[in-house]
C-alpha cells in the first residue's frame, strides 16, 4: 500500500470512530426524546428502539396540568438577569485584577479562589437566614443574585485573562487621544474582549437556567418556582410518570440547548483565546 | 420572634375578632396538586376563607421529594406557617425539639374531640398532644387479581400461598408476582417494606427498651424471606417505591404491599385496573398492617394559633371526612362510618377499615425505643439490607455486621 | 510593561478598589458571611429544628468526627470519586479534543453534539440516566447484554460496587465538554513547527503526543485538572438525585454527608463541622497543588 492509501484508510477509520463517540454521547438525549413519545408501556423488556407508535399525549398532559407557563418566564427572567447582573460585575471586577496590582486586587484574587473552595452544603442554611432578613427571600430577583454569586469567582477570573491578552497601549493610545481611563476600558477595550464577554454570558445564563439547589431553598410560592423545582413536583408522593419526567426533561432542556447552538460558535473561539493563558 | 409570640397571644385573647383582620394564612403542604387528594384540600380552604372573609389562604405547595428538608430549613430561619400537615416520621423530632404547639385546648373547645383516630397518641407526650391524624391508612396486601386468576391462585393468606401465588404469577404470565422497593436511595421505602415483614413475622430491629434485635432468629428468617423474591427473579430488582407502584397500575406486578392511595394512582394511571385491584390482610403470621399517614400540626411561634385550630375544623368536619374515605379512599383521621352505598361500590373498603381497626403496627416507621433519631437508624438499616440483597453479604453475615453497627451507634447518643 | 502602566496611573489606585467593590459586597454576602457562619456553627450542638437553641460545645464535634466511621467512609468515597470522575472527564475530554483538531467531514455538527451534554440541566441529566440505568427496563443493561457483557441485567444504582461507575459515567458525560472545549482551545495554541520538528526526527504519532503534545498542554492541564477536582469535591444535586449516598453509602461524599447529616438527621451543627473539614481539605489540597506545580516549574 502506498502511504496515500494508508493516510485516506487512518482518516476514514478515525472518521467513523469520531460518529460512533458522537452517536454515544447523544443516545441519552434520543433516548429521552423516545421515552417522551412512546404510545404503549414504558415498561417492557427488551426496550423498544424506536417506539412502536408515537404520542403527544405525556407533553398534553404536562401543559395541561401543570403551569409549565410560568415556570418558563420566571427560569427565563433569572437566567438572563443573572446573566446581565453577573456579567456587568464581573467585567468590572476581572478589568481591575488585569490591569492593576495593588493590595485591593491580590486580596481579591485570594477571595475568588478561596470562594471556589466553598461547600454550599455549608451555606444553605445562613443563606436563608439572610434572605429573609433582606426581603430577599422568594423573590426571583434574590435568586438570580445567589446564582450570579456562585459564578461571579469563575466569571470575573475568566474575564481577567480575556483582558489580558488585550495589549495596554490599546488603552494608552485611547487616553492620548482624550479618552478618561473608565472611557477607554468601557469604549475601547470591553469591545475587543467581546468573546469573552460571550462566554461569561453563556456560563451564567445556563447556571442560572439550570440551578436547583438554591432555587429550592429561596423560592416558596408557587408562582415564583423555576422549571428545575417544577421539573421535580411531577413525582408525586404516589408514583412516577416516566413518560410525563421525559416529557417535562425535553420542555425543560430544549431552551437551553437552543440557546447553546446559538452561542456555540462564540463559546469555542471565546474559550479558545481566553482559558489558555489559565 | 418575642413580637410574633405577643402578637400570637393577643391574637389568642382577642379571639374571634382577629378573624375581621385580612391577612394571609400561611398552609405549606405536598398535597395541594395530588390530584383528588389536591382537589379535597383546596376544597376545605375555600371552605375555610368562605368562613373567614378577610383571610386569604397561602398554599405553598412543597414537592413531597423535599418536603421536609425545606419545611425544617423554613423553621431553623424562623420562618414559621400558621398550620401544616406533617409525615408521621417527622412527628417524633419536632416534638423533641418542642417547636410545636400542644393542641389540647383547641382539641376541647372543638367538636371533635371524641371522634380522633386513637393513633392520636402517638403525638402525644408527657400529657399533651402535639398534633392529631390526618390520614392512618395501614399498609397490606393489594393484589392484582386478573394476574391471580390467570396464574390459577387465589389471594394468599399466608407465607406459603404468598410464596406459591408469586410463583405462579411468574410461571404462568411471565410477570412478577411480588414487587417491593429495593433501590437504598430513598432509604425509609426499603425499611418500611423490612417492617412488613419482620413485624409480620413477630419481630422488630429494636425492641422498646433499645436493645437492638437485628440479627434475632425471626429477623434472619424475615431478611431471608425477602431475598428468596429477589434470587428467583420473583421480584423487580433495584426498583423504588414509586416505580414499583407505576408497574403495579400497568399490571406487570400482581402483589405488593402498600396503602389504599395506589388505587388512586391506579385510577390514574390505567382506570380499567381499578375493578381488579383488591385490598387485604397481611399474608405475614400475624398480619400486622404498617401504618404510616400523615398528622395536622401547629407549631408554637405559628403567627395564628386559633385560625389554625378553626382551620383544623374545617378539615375535621364530619362531612368532609365521610369524602375523604368515601372519594379518596383513604381512612381520615376521624373515626368514619362508611355509607352502605360505598361498602358496596368499593369492596375492599370494608376489609381496610378491618384491617384498620384489628392489626396496625409499626406507627411512624419508627424503630422502638429510636424514634426521635428514626432517620439516621433507618438508613443504617438499609445500608445492611443493601449489602445482603445485592448479594455482598449472606443474610447471616450482613445481618451480625448491622447488629455491630446499629449497637455502636447506640453509644454515640 | 503592565508595572510600568499600573505605576504611572498610581494615583488612581482608588480605581480598582471602586472596580472591585460590586464584586466584594455580592460574594462577601452571599458566600463569606453565610460560610463564616457555617463554620461557627461546627462547634454548637445545634439541631436544626431549634436552630437558635445551641449549645457551645467547643471541639466537641470534631471528636466525634474523628471516630465517625461514616465520616472515614466518606472521606475515601470523595478521593474516589474525584480521581475517578475527574481522570474519565479528562481522557474523553481530551480524545474528543483530538478527534475535533483535525480536519474532518461534517466537524462542526460533531462538534455541536459533543458540547451539547454541558447545556443540559443536572436535574435532567439524571432522570435520563436513572431511567437508561433503570435495572428492569433500562436500555443501558439492554446494550451490555446484547452485547455479551452482561449475563443479565444489573441494578446499577442499587448495588454498592456499581452506583460508583455509573455516577462517574453520568459526570463525565455531563462535564466533559468544558474540558474538551478548554482542551480545544489548548491544542490549538501548539505550534505546528514543533510537530513537523518532530516528525523531521522521526517522531511516530504516540511519541509527538508524549512528548509535543502533552507538554504543549501542560498549563491548560493545570487549570482543568483543578477545577474539575473542586467541583466533584462539591457536587451536591447530581449526587443527591442520583443515589442520594447509598446504597450502602457506597457514593456518600463529604457534601452528600453534609448534607444528610443537616436535614435528614438534623444536626446542623455535626454538620458545619464535616463541611467544615472539607473546606480544609480543599483548601490544604489547593495550596499544595499550586505550590507543587510552583515548584516544578520553577525546576523545568
Amino acid at each position: 500500500m502506498n502511504p496515500r492509501t494508508v493516510t485516506m484508510l487512518i482518516s476514514a477509520s478515525l472518521f467513523v470512530l469520531t460518529l460512533a463517540c458522537a452517536a454515544i454521547v447523544f443516545f441519552p438525549y434520543y433516548w429521552m426524546i423516545v421515552s417522551s413519545l412512546e404510545a404503549t408501556s414504558l415498561f417492557e423488556w427488551p426496550p423498544r428502539l424506536v417506539p412502536s407508535s408515537i404520542t403527544m399525549d405525556a407533553y398534553v398532559r404536562i401543559f395541561t396540568e401543570r403551569d409549565v407557563f410560568t415556570w418558563f418566564k420566571n427560569t427565563a427572567f433569572v437566567a438572563s438577569t443573572t446573566s446581565i447582573f453577573c456579567t456587568l460585575v464581573a467585567i468590572n471586577g476581572g478589568y481591575a485584577l488585569s490591569r492593576f496590582r495593588t493590595g485591593s486586587t491580590t486580596a481579591f484574587s485570594i477571595f475568588i479562589l478561596f470562594s471556589q473552595l466553598l461547600p454550599a452544603t455549608l451555606i444553605v442554611v445562613p443563606l436563608y437566614v439572610i434572605f429573609r432578613q433582606t426581603g430577599l427571600y422568594n423573590s426571583l430577583i434574590g435568586l438570580a443574585i445567589a446564582d450570579a454569586a456562585f459564578v461571579l469567582p469563575l466569571a470575573t477570573w475568566l474575564m481577567k485573562g480575556f483582558f489580558d491578552r488585550i495589549p495596554v497601549e490599546v488603552e494608552e493610545q485611547a487616553m492620548v487621544d482624550g479618552c478618561t481611563r473608565l472611557g477607554a476600558f468601557y469604549r475601547i477595550v470591553l469591545p475587543l474582549a467581546l468573546p469573552g464577554l460571550v462566554v461569561v454570558v453563556a456560563m451564567s445564563f445556563i447556571t442560572g437556567w439550570d440551578e436547583f439547589f438554591l432555587a429550592r431553598t429561596l423560592i416558596s410560592s408557587q408562582s415564583n418556582w423555576v422549571f428545575s423545582v417544577g421539573l421535580t413536583s411531577f413525582e408525586t408522593q404516589y408514583a412516577i410518570a416516566w413518560d410525563e419526567m421525559m416529557a417535562a426533561a425535553v420542555v425543560f432542556a430544549l431552551p437551553a440547548v437552543l440557546f447553546f447552538l446559538f452561542v456555540q460558535r462564540y463559546l469555542v473561539s471565546g474559550l479558545t483565546s481566553g482559558a489558555v493563558k489559565g | 420572634m418575642k413580637a410574633l409570640m405577643t402578637a400570637a397571644a393577643l391574637a389568642l385573647i382577642a379571639g374571634t375578632a382577629s378573624a375581621q383582620d385580612s391577612y394571609t394564612f400561611r398552609m405549606p403542604s405536598w398535597m395541594w396538586e395530588e390530584g383528588i387528594v389536591g382537589d379535597w384540600n383546596k376544597d376545605r380552604v375555600a371552605a375555610f376563607e368562605a368562613a373567614n372573609p378577610g383571610i386569604t389562604v397561602d398554599k405553598t405547595l412543597i414537592p413531597n421529594t423535599h418536603y421536609e428538608q425545606t419545611l425544617i430549613t423554613q423553621i431553623a430561619a424562623g420562618d414559621v406557617p400558621d398550620f401544616m400537615p406533617v409525615f408521621t416520621n417527622m412527628l417524633a423530632p419536632m416534638i423533641d425539639a418542642g417547636i410545636l404547639a400542644p393542641m389540647d385546648e383547641c382539641i376541647e373547645s372543638s367538636g371533635f374531640a371524641d371522634r380522633i383516630l386513637p393513633s392520636v397518641s402517638f403525638a402525644q407526650v408527657d400529657g399533651a398532644t402535639y398534633g392529631v391524624p390526618l390520614t392512618m391508612s395501614p399498609q397490606s396486601l393489594l393484589a392484582n387479581t386478573q394476574l391471580l386468576e390467570e396464574a390459577g391462585v387465589g389471594i394468599p393468606t399466608n407465607l406459603d400461598e404468598f410464596y406459591a401465588a408469586a410463583k405462579a404469577v411468574k410461571d404462568k404470565t411471565g410477570e412478577f408476582g411480588y414487587g417491593f422497593p429495593n433501590d437504598t436511595a430513598s432509604a425509609i421505602h426499603v425499611y418500611i417494606n423490612s417492617m412488613h415483614w419482620l413485624i409480620g413475622m413477630g419481630s422488630d430491629w429494636s425492641q422498646p427498651d433499645g436493645t437492638i434485635t437485628a440479627n434475632d432468629e425471626s429477623a434472619i428468617a424475615a431478611v431471608s424471606w425477602i431475598k428468596r423474591f429477589l434470587d428467583e427473579g420473583l421480584s423487580p430488582k433495584g426498583l423504588g417505591s414509586k416505580t414499583v407502584r407505576q408497574m403495579f397500575a400497568d399490571g406487570k406486578v400482581a402483589m405488593l404491599f402498600d396503602g389504599p392511595w395506589v388505587v388512586s394512582t391506579v385510577k390514574t394511571i390505567n382506570p380499567d385496573l381499578v375493578p381488579h385491584v383488591t385490598f387485604e390482610v397481611m399474608p405475614t403470621p400475624t398480619h400486622a398492617a404498617i401504618t404510616g399517614g400523615a398528622f395536622y400540626v401547629i407549631p408554637k411561634d405559628s403567627p395564628h394559633p386559633d385560625d389554625a385550630c378553626r382551620m383544623l375544623n374545617v378539615f375535621y368536619d364530619p362531612e368532609a371526612q365521610q369524602r375523604y374515605l368515601e372519594d379518596l379512599v383513604q381512612i381520615p383521621g376521624t373515626i368514619v362510618e362508611p355509607s352502605e352505598a360505598f361498602l358496596e361500590e368499593v369492596p375492599y373498603a370494608g376489609k381496610m377499615a378491618e384491617i384498620a381497626a384489628k392489626y396496625p403496627g409499626g406507627i411512624g416507621y419508627a424503630p422502638p425505643g429510636y424514634e426521635i433519631q428514626a432517620a439516621e437508624f433507618r438508613q443504617i438499616v438499609v445500608d445492611g439490607l443493601s449489602r445482603i440483597y445485592s448479594g455482598e453479604m449472606s443474610v447471616q453475615e450482613g445481618l451480625d455486621a448491622l447488629q455491630r453497627q446499629l449497637e455502636n451507634w447506640t453509644k454515640t447518643l | 510593561m503592565r508595572r510600568v502602566f499600573a505605576r504611572r496611573f498610581r494615583h488612581l489606585e482608588l480605581l480598582p478598589i471602586w472596580l472591585l467593590t460590586p464584586a466584594a459586597i455580592v460574594m462577601s454576602v452571599i458566600l463569606i458571611w453565610p460560610i463564616a457562619q457555617g463554620i461557627l456553627l461546627g462547634f454548637f450542638n445545634t439541631r436544626i429544628l431549634n436552630y437558635n437553641a445551641g449549645r457551645y460545645i467547643g471541639l466537641a464535634n470534631y471528636e466525634v468526627l474523628l471516630s465517625d466511621p461514616f465520616f472515614w467512609n466518606s472521606l475515601k468515597v470523595t478521593v474516589y470519586y474525584g480521581i475517578a470522575s475527574m481522570s474519565c472527564t479528562y481522557v474523553l475530554g481530551l480524545s474528543f479534543a483530538l478527534l475535533l483538531n483535525r480536519s474532518l467531514p461534517l466537524r462542526g455538527i460533531v462538534r455541536t453534539i459533543f458540547i451539547l451534554p454541558w447545556a443540559v440541566p443536572e436535574v435532567v441529566a439524571v432522570l435520563i440516566f436513572i431511567w437508561m440505568l433503570d435495572a428492569q427496563y433500562g436500555v443501558v443493561n439492554y446494550f451490555l447484554v446484547e452485547a455479551g457483557f452482561l449475563d443479565a441485567p444489573a441494578a446499577w444504582l442499587a448495588q454498592a460496587d456499581l452506583a460508583m461507575p455509573a455516577l462517574v459515567l453520568i459526570t463525565s458525560w455531563h462535564q466533559f465538554p468544558l474540558a474538551l472545549l478548554i482542551l480545544l482551545a489548548g491544542l490549538q495554541t501548539i505550534p505546528r513547527e514543533e510537530y513537523e520538528a518532530a516528525m523531521v526526527d522521526g517522531a511516530g504519532a504516540f511519541s509527538r503526543f508524549i512528548h509535543v503534545t502533552l507538554p504543549g498542554l501542560r498549563s491548560v492541564n493545570v487549570i482543568l485538572i483543578l477545577i474539575l477536582i473542586l467541583n466533584s469535591f462539591r457536587r451536591v444535586t447530581m449526587i443527591y438525585a442520583m443515589t442520594g449516598g447509598g446504597p450502602a453509602r457506597a457514593t456518600e461524599t463529604l457534601s452528600i454527608l453534609t448534607y444528610n447529616t443537616a436535614f435528614t438527621y438534623q444536626k446542623i451543627g455535626y454538620a458545619a463541622a464535616i463541611g467544615t473539614v472539607l473546606l480544609l481539605i480543599l483548601l490544604a489540597f489547593s495550596l499544595v497543588y499550586f505550590f507543587t506545580i510552583i515548584h516544578v516549574r520553577r525546576d523545568a
